[in-house]
């Protein structure tokens, strides 16, 4: 039996959480985890030919399993420090002794990491990940370039994995 | 890695609870994945120790954007083995999840009625249908259009 693409995305609807939470339990970073899940249904739709179809939540997980194992061996994942050319685009955290998170996970906290970035890597990562707009949505309303929108959105990633991170210093 | 398995070679139970928790250290997480990894027994039951505690969910976008990547020449057209019934609960799932949206935005009930009758030809009647909605609805049209662009 085959499946298309629109089946592939349903099974994405269906086991996005848990898979997210799994990644997410495992990196203890919401970045790097929103990544990690990224990888996991990419990597399954490349290998689906192996699947048998039996159990795609089992599968799911086991993949997912396996992405974060190799992300946390792997020696390069340490983001720290940040090129030059990537710290220049960190504001300031202020004067202010910053708060010890109580909630990493809280919608507040990922908001103020978000608010860490220059523009216009801020605005994108607050509607991406704070106010829950896709990008094509915020292509729409703010007539930007799609592509454009995800380059930014990359980058911010790539930042706030490394602000994460260092918080955890 | 004393006491993290079962003389069988699986996870004890309470090793996958607390791995579902963030509970275990790193060597025994590691440890424990490695083997979780290529076990679909102990992989299906840690998904069912994750299913027992608070899922966290992705951000909104998330879909979208794993749809952004995927290997573009194969969209849209064949793909894969996969199981009828996983289709159709997950398909409902999606339904579900966007009912609401759904009706609004294209302005008919059709559809939505149309999953009441599972079945094997409803399998490929609400893939066809999802073909039509996905680009309307689930607001990939901007992607389409940027690949077209291309
Ligand atoms: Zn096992």
């Amino acid at each position: 039996m085959r499946i298309n693409v629109r089946q592939f995305e349903c099974a994405i609807v269906q086991y996005q959480s848990l898979i997210f939470t799994i990644c997410l339990t495992m990196t203890k970073n919401y970045f790097d985890a929103e990544d990690l899940a990224q990888e996991t249904f990419l990597s399954a739709y490349r290998n689906w030919n192996r699947f048998d179809g039996e159990n795609p939540k089992a599968w799911l997980t086991a993949i997912a399993v396996n992405k974060c194992r190799d992300f946390l061996k792997s020696p390069a994942r340490k983001s720290l420090p940040l090129p030059e050319e990537d710290a220049a685009l960190l504001r300031d955290p202020g004067g202010l002794p910053e708060e010890q998170a109580e909630d990493r996970m809280s919608k507040e906290h990922i908001r103020g990491l978000c608010g860490r970035l220059k523009e216009p890597y801020r605005s994108v990562a607050e509607s991406y990940f704070c106010d829950e707009k896709k990008l094509s949505e915020l292509a729409r309303e703010s007539g930007q370039n799609i592509r454009t929108l995800e380059t930014r959105l990359y980058r911010a990633k790539k930042l706030l994995k490394a602000l994460w991170e260092e918080e955890q210093q | 890695m004393n006491g993290l398995f079962l003389p069988d070679g699986h996870v004890e139970n309470q090793v996958l609870l607390d791995f579902s928790e963030g509970k275990l250290g790193p060597e025994e997480m590691l440890g424990v994945a490695e083997h979780l990894g290529s076990c679909e027994i102990c992989a299906e039951r840690l998904a069912e120790a994750f299913d027992s505690g608070k899922p966290s969910a992705p951000p909104a976008g998330f879909a979208e954007e794993v749809r952004r990547r995927l290997p573009q020449r194969e969209t849209g057209a064949e793909l894969f083995l996969y199981s009828a019934r996983v289709v159709l609960a997950a398909c409902a799932a999606l339904f579900l999840v966007f009912s609401g949206t759904l009706r609004t935005l294209a302005g008919t009930q059709n559809s939505y009625l149309d999953i009441t009758a599972p079945g094997f030809s409803a399998v490929e009647q609400i893939s066809s249908r999802l073909n039509g909605f996905s680009q309307q609805i689930l607001h990939w049209e901007v992607f389409q259009h940027a690949e077209k662009k291309k």
